[in-house]
């Protein structure tokens, strides 16, 4: 079900009465149920975006709908039951529990001294549940790494009991192993607890294995929308950046470097991976792979890789030297 | 709260209960008279000591005294935590932020620019010590204004210290220039304000103090959920629902007044705001604004009444507050500097 709809949207930011549009005519939905990634480059107007959704900001021209209410009539106190934030800011309250953390997340739920009521305190064990947290309850955030913390975080938004979840960079510090635990933990949430979870992210593979759907800003600022293969097949990734070294590929869901290489040959191994690596290897060694070339490296393993004149060598370096 | 967090606070509060008793008692007990222990019991049991002396000096000096430095303390502190927390700040305090300074630049004004005076001991106009309670807060007020904005420009928090320390050399210099055209008794007035003292409140003027301050203790009661929203960020704040400008603008209403109506009264104590919070903090190593308020209070009215103690223990008259706090000051700051990374609320 759409949760959040906006209507010929323009995000920008306004500085002295001058405005400037980053991106316009924005016809955006949001569903419950579905994880959604926001790709683009930095300053393509990401976190501009975000703070539109999150109502943070108005927008400079159209509107927000949420829930089939215009944000503009929403107050505070109830976007906070609809929209739930995870943020990249690093948070002051160090000597916060856990649980007490988890627990600020039911603040648009609990009365005027905020005291949390066995209701309450029973979402905030289950959100901790959800997250794979509960051991941790009784520990200090400062005692998390930055991973625990995210997740930390994430309940407090799943505590908000909100519909709709968003997060700007939930993976941006975070090493490759809790970069994937997070964002698996977000598809999980998206399809099981039926949250509709919008994040931005730069993790361009885990977001195209994960992601149900993707809003990507191209380099000349339009936001192409659609199921992750929808995009990923319209071509929209070759467009994130302006740059033309660097181009997407499909194989690998990430962006590469076009390299310039002086010859060409084909490939014989029977190991993806290390017919992967040696593509690499031979890659930033200025020798691109061609299926149709008539040189042909047949490679048995890293160091045994047999030159098109039949000779054995043991490294990249020896074929490179050998077509010098 | 966690049943581990909860006892923490019980033990605590305990403590804290218990040597504020104990320092009142020494500090009805001590002080430049020799009074017996009897005497002033029976005396503040409404019998009548026979002695018009040792009556006034119980009733009028002492039981102000202990009132005013309890009341002070716990209003310098809860304004300092809550500087801490509005400008997400561990090291902001009143005094260290110029919020004391202006609310003494304001007395100054008055003091020595329109030969107003304060305090039951330099006069008792009440005229004038309105006077100089609405210019201390309105003094605190304008220093607040100017911090809230500078805060809103520049996202630094060391910048805003700064900023801090160069509104109060500028209210410094002011007040310089005010001095050179004092009247002698104004001026003597002002200086002796200046050192900082417990016993300016008298007893009819204490119903206002402890009014304004028990009021103001309360306003901030009140305010510990969306504290506590604050500590995640104006972002976060936000998004629980917490009116964060509102929010900001009621602290500072709270804070300044606070400051104000103690630094009329008291002069400019230093230190108490700044290093209260991080005592508390550290007693109960919590973020929990719900607990740390009381406790801040608590140990503010017994840092406070411990200063009082050392002052008025000196064998050669009573010791200016200032000289005392930042000797317990101090060595606190400089240990949660040194051990900021290993301390849970830094962090």
């Amino acid at each position: 079900m759409a949760i959040l709809h906006t209507h010929n949207m323009a995000v920008g930011f306004g500085q002295k009465g001058k405005k400037t549009i980053l991106l316009k005519e924005l016809n955006l939905t949001l569903e419950q149920g579905s994880l959604v990634a926001l790709l683009g480059r930095n300053g393509a107007g990401k976190s501009t975006l975000i703070r539109a959704i999150t109502c943070d900001n108005a927008p400079i021209e159209g509107s927000v709908e949420i829930n089939s209410k215009p944000s503009s009539s929403i107050t505070k106190h109830q976007l906070s039951k609809l929209v739930a934030l995870v943020a990249t800011e690093r948070i002051m309250g160090g000597a916060f529990t856990i649980s007490e953390l988890v627990g600020l997340g039911r603040q648009p739920h609990t009365g005027f001294l905020g005291r949390l009521s066995k209701h309450d305190k029973d979402v905030v064990n289950q959100c901790l549940e959800a997250v794979g947290i509960s051991h941790k309850a009784q520990q200090h955030v400062a005692s998390l790494s930055d991973g625990e913390r995210q997740k930390a975080m994430i309940a407090k938004a799943l505590a908000q009991e909100t519909p709709i979840i968003v997060l700007d960079e939930p993976t941006a510090f975070l090493d490759v192993a809790s970069r994937i635990e997070t964002m698996q933990l977000l598809h999980k949430l998206a399809h099981e607890q039926n949250k509709a979870v919008l994040l931005s992210s730069h993790d361009i593979s885990q977001s195209l294995l994960l992601a149900d759907e993707l809003w990507v800003i191209t380099n000349d600022r339009e936001v192409v929308t659609g199921t992750t293969e929808q995009v990923v097949m319209s071509g929209a990734m070759d467009r994130v950046f302006g740059d033309t070294s660097i181009f997407f590929n499909g194989n690998l869901c990430d962006y590469e470097a076009q390299l310039p290489t002086r010859v060409k040959v084909k490939l014989v191994c029977d190991d993806s991976n290390l017919a992967r690596c040696m593509t690499n290897a031979l890659l930033r060694n200025g020798i691109a792979i061609d299926e149709t070339s008539p040189f042909a490296l047949n490679v048995a393993a890293a160091d045994k890789i047999t030159l098109p004149d039949g000779k054995i060598v043991g490294s990249v370096k020896d074929v490179v030297k050998y077509f010098q | 709260m966690t049943n581990l967090g909860s006892h923490r606070f019980a033990i605590v509060t305990i403590v804290l209960a218990f040597m504020l008793l104990v320092l009142m008692v020494a500090c009805l007990l001590f002080g430049s008279v020799d009074i017996d222990a009897n005497v002033i019991f029976s005396i503040l049991m409404g019998k009548d000591s026979g002695n018009e002396a040792l009556n006034t000096i119980v009733l009028e000096s002492r039981v102000p005294m202990i009132l005013t430095a309890m009341l002070a303390g716990a209003a310098l502190s809860v304004s300092g935590l809550l500087l801490q927390t509005t400008f997400n700040n561990p090291l902001a305090g009143p005094s260290i932020l110029g919020v004391s300074t202006g609310a003494g630049l304001g007395v100054a004004i008055v003091m020595l620019a329109m030969g107003g005076t304060i305090g039951g001991v330099y006069g008792d106009s009440i005229g004038g010590y309105f006077a100089t309670l609405l210019a201390a807060v309105i003094g605190a007020g304008v220093v607040l204004v100017i911090l809230m904005v500078f805060a809103s420009i520049v996202k630094s928090s060391t910048m805003l210290l700064i900023m801090g320390i160069l509104v109060s050399y500028l209210a410094s210099s002011v007040i310089s220039l005010l001095n050179s055209v004092a009247t002698e008794q104004g001026l003597q007035s002002y200086v002796y304000w200046g050192f900082g003292n417990f016993t300016g409140v008298s007893l009819d003027q204490m119903p206002i103090f402890a009014i304004v301050i028990v009021l103001s203790l309360v306003a901030a009661m009140l305010m510990i959920k969306p504290l506590n929203a604050l500590l995640l960020g104006t972002r976060y704040a936000q998004n629980l629902g917490v009116n964060t400008h509102r929010t900001r603008n009621l602290l500072l209403l709270i804070t300044g007044v606070l400051t104000a109506v103690v630094t009329a009264f008291c002069g400019p104590i230093g230190f108490l705001g700044l290093v209260v919070p991080h005592i508390a903090r550290l007693a109960l190593n919590t973020s929990d604004h719900s607990r740390l308020m009381p406790v801040t209070m608590l140990t503010g009215a017994v840092t406070a009444l411990l200063c009082t103690l050392i002052s008025v223990s000196s064998p050669h008259g009573i010791i200016p507050i200032n000289a005392i706090t930042p000797i317990i000051g101090v060595p606190i700051i400089i240990y949660i500097i040194i051990n900021r990374r290993k301390i849970n609320y830094f962090n």
